[in-house]
């Protein structure tokens, strides 16, 4: 089987493939997606070569962590308790009450904060 | 060899190149202006090798059209199947490790970043997937960070039934065709691929070796060719060193000739030391090693444990490899009527089988945790190569009765 024929279906199968992938409806994707355009501003103010901790949206699963250190790469976010650092983003959930956003911004100095989607960011530092 | 399998060879031997040299382009400051043309020199250098000479006697042979419509209908129901089966992002371990190096690796200022995630993202793993990844994404300026490594994933799945097609189709095409639909039946086997983990690029270039070890006496060539499938294995991932090991020692006497073994120490060796560069210079101590226990003589006697591996491998092989196991016993079924011993790529996948089964025995932690978590994945990166196997003998049948009638 002349191998350049063989070589051009394999090349069709792979874009056709593709655009079946990129266009079809997938929620983790989306989800994804919509995380990563609210963190824009976040990204403007962590430069890429920062590392800080995180901590995740009350309710989230540890492994949530992995979607925003995905998005941040390659800044380094931790959630380890035993590393310390001086800056730390906190992920709220949408409709958080004041009360937690108040007890956070209190005892911290904010660096940045926004909302976007179903989420609130916080870039605080430790030092007030 | 085929000319359709040789492309399928150049595509992977030119990654492997790829994956070295933008390795070492983040290792040695190289401006990606300068990277981007010296990796295409040396892909249209390793094609134009590769393909030289490509025609051989099996192109020659008529194919009936309906190996064309064999081929098309196959590589039609993997397009349609695996978008279905795959996420946008892959699966945990995909934009958890894979990905998520691929990402890294983006970044040439700041690539060494992830050695700091060292209590999830496992960066001691080798870089041969994101460093393809990541030189793509940045080729293509971030934006495609969903797409490439689908593609990748995609391509490394799609060519292992295809290249078993083809190394099969000039002897029997029924059987060719047979083995091209079970793997495109497979739910199991496109669902690893869909899922964008190490395992199904580590069983292609596993494959690799075993089709190009099988032309190691036409041409030297195809001996620095087999030599570099089994060391890429080595970079993709940690299991891959046990894999090309016995690879290397079953077939010593090919790779240790006089002729052989300047193409041998080309071949492996630039993978491998590659390899080693990054694990000694670079990578944090991996999980495993560093949490080895001194229990390991113990296990060793501990017939509980050989009960659990073996009971976890039935309970694999009943539930997602079923069909292999019919092969399996056909195999040895074809083997004595033949009145023939089992070939020697059957008894060196048994023996990766084996060795697998030995690090389960005298791993420390929990056992069952282990096998639940990996083994499937370790099946399926030596189904491939076993499935290749099966069919090359499989095909022989027709050949060995025509040649009964001729005598």
């Amino acid at each position: 089987m002349k191998g350049s024929l063989v070589f051009m279906l394999l090349l069709l199968a792979v874009i056709t493939a593709t655009a079946l992938h990129v266009t079809k409806n997938d929620p983790q994707g989306e989800r994804i997606d919509n995380i990563a355009v609210g963190l824009k501003g976040v990204e403007a103010h962590l430069p890429p070569s920062s590392s800080f901790r995180i901590t995740l949206p009350e309710g989230a699963p540890w492994d949530a962590y992995m979607v925003w250190q995905f998005l941040l790469t390659p800044r380094y976010c931790s959630i380890v308790a035993k590393e310390r650092f001086d800056t730390v983003l906190t992920i709220f959930n949408a409709n958080v009450k004041d009360s937690m956003i108040n007890n956070l911004t209190a005892k911290n100095k904010v660096i940045y904060s926004e909302s976007a989607g179903d989420y609130k960011y916080y870039i605080t530092c430790n030092l007030k | 060899m085929q000319s359709g399998s040789r492309y399928i060879i150049a595509t992977g031997i030119g990654l492997l190149a790829l994956s070295i040299l933008y390795f070492l382009s983040l290792v040695l400051f190289v401006p990606f202006l300068v990277t981007v043309p010296v990796i295409f020199v040396s892909l249209v250098f390793i094609f134009g090798w590769i393909l030289k000479n490509a025609v051989s006697g099996a192109d020659k042979i008529k194919h009936p059209a309906w190996a064309w419509v064999m081929l098309f209908a196959g590589v039609s129901v993997v397009v349609y199947r695996f978008p279905v089966l795959a996420v946008h992002y892959g699966g945990w371990d995909a934009w958890g490790i894979w990905n998520l190096h691929a990402k890294y690796l983006t970044d040439p200022v700041n690539w060494k970043k992830m050695f700091e995630n060292i209590y999830f993202a496992h960066p001691e793993y080798p870089l041969f997937i994101p460093a393809v990844n990541g030189f793509f994404i940045r080729l293509f300026a971030g934006k495609y960070v969903m797409a490439i490594p689908f593609i990748f994933n995609f391509c490394m799945t799609l060519f292992i039934p295809v290249l078993i097609f083809l190394e099969n189709v000039k002897k029997n095409i029924v059987v060719a065709g047979i083995f091209l639909f079970l793997f495109a039946a497979d739910t199991f086997f496109l669902t690893k691929g869909a899922t964008q983990y190490a395992d199904t690029t580590l069983a292609f270039f596993f494959l690799c070796a075993f089709v190009c070890v099988n032309y190691a006496d036409e041409d030297r060539k195809f001996v620095l060719l087999t030599a570099a499938s089994a060391g890429c294995c080595v970079w993709i991932k940690d299991e891959g060193c046990i894999l090309a090991l016995i690879f290397i020692v079953f077939y010593s006497q090919t790779f240790f000739k006089k002729k052989n073994i300047l193409s041998f120490a080309i071949g492996a060796g630039v993978p491998i030391a590659i390899y080693l560069i990054y694990k000694i210079g670079y990578a944090p101590l991996s999980g495993t090693m560093s949490e080895k226990d001194n229990d390991m003589l113990s296990h060793l006697h501990d017939w509980g444990r050989y009960k659990t591996v073996y009971h976890f491998f039935i309970d694999n092989v009943n539930k997602k490899f079923y069909y292999v196991k019919v092969l399996f016993f056909l195999y040895l079924i074809v083997c004595v009527v033949q009145r023939q011993w089992p070939g020697k790529q059957f008894l060196l996948i048994i023996c990766c089988m084996a060795a697998y089964t030995m690090v389960y025995v005298t791993s420390s932690g929990s056992i069952e945790w282990l096998l639940d978590t990996s083994q499937e994945r370790l099946m399926h990166q030596l189904m491939p190569a076993l499935m290749y196997v099966f069919a090359l003998r499989f095909s022989e049948i027709q050949f060995s009765l025509a040649q009964q009638k001729t005598e």
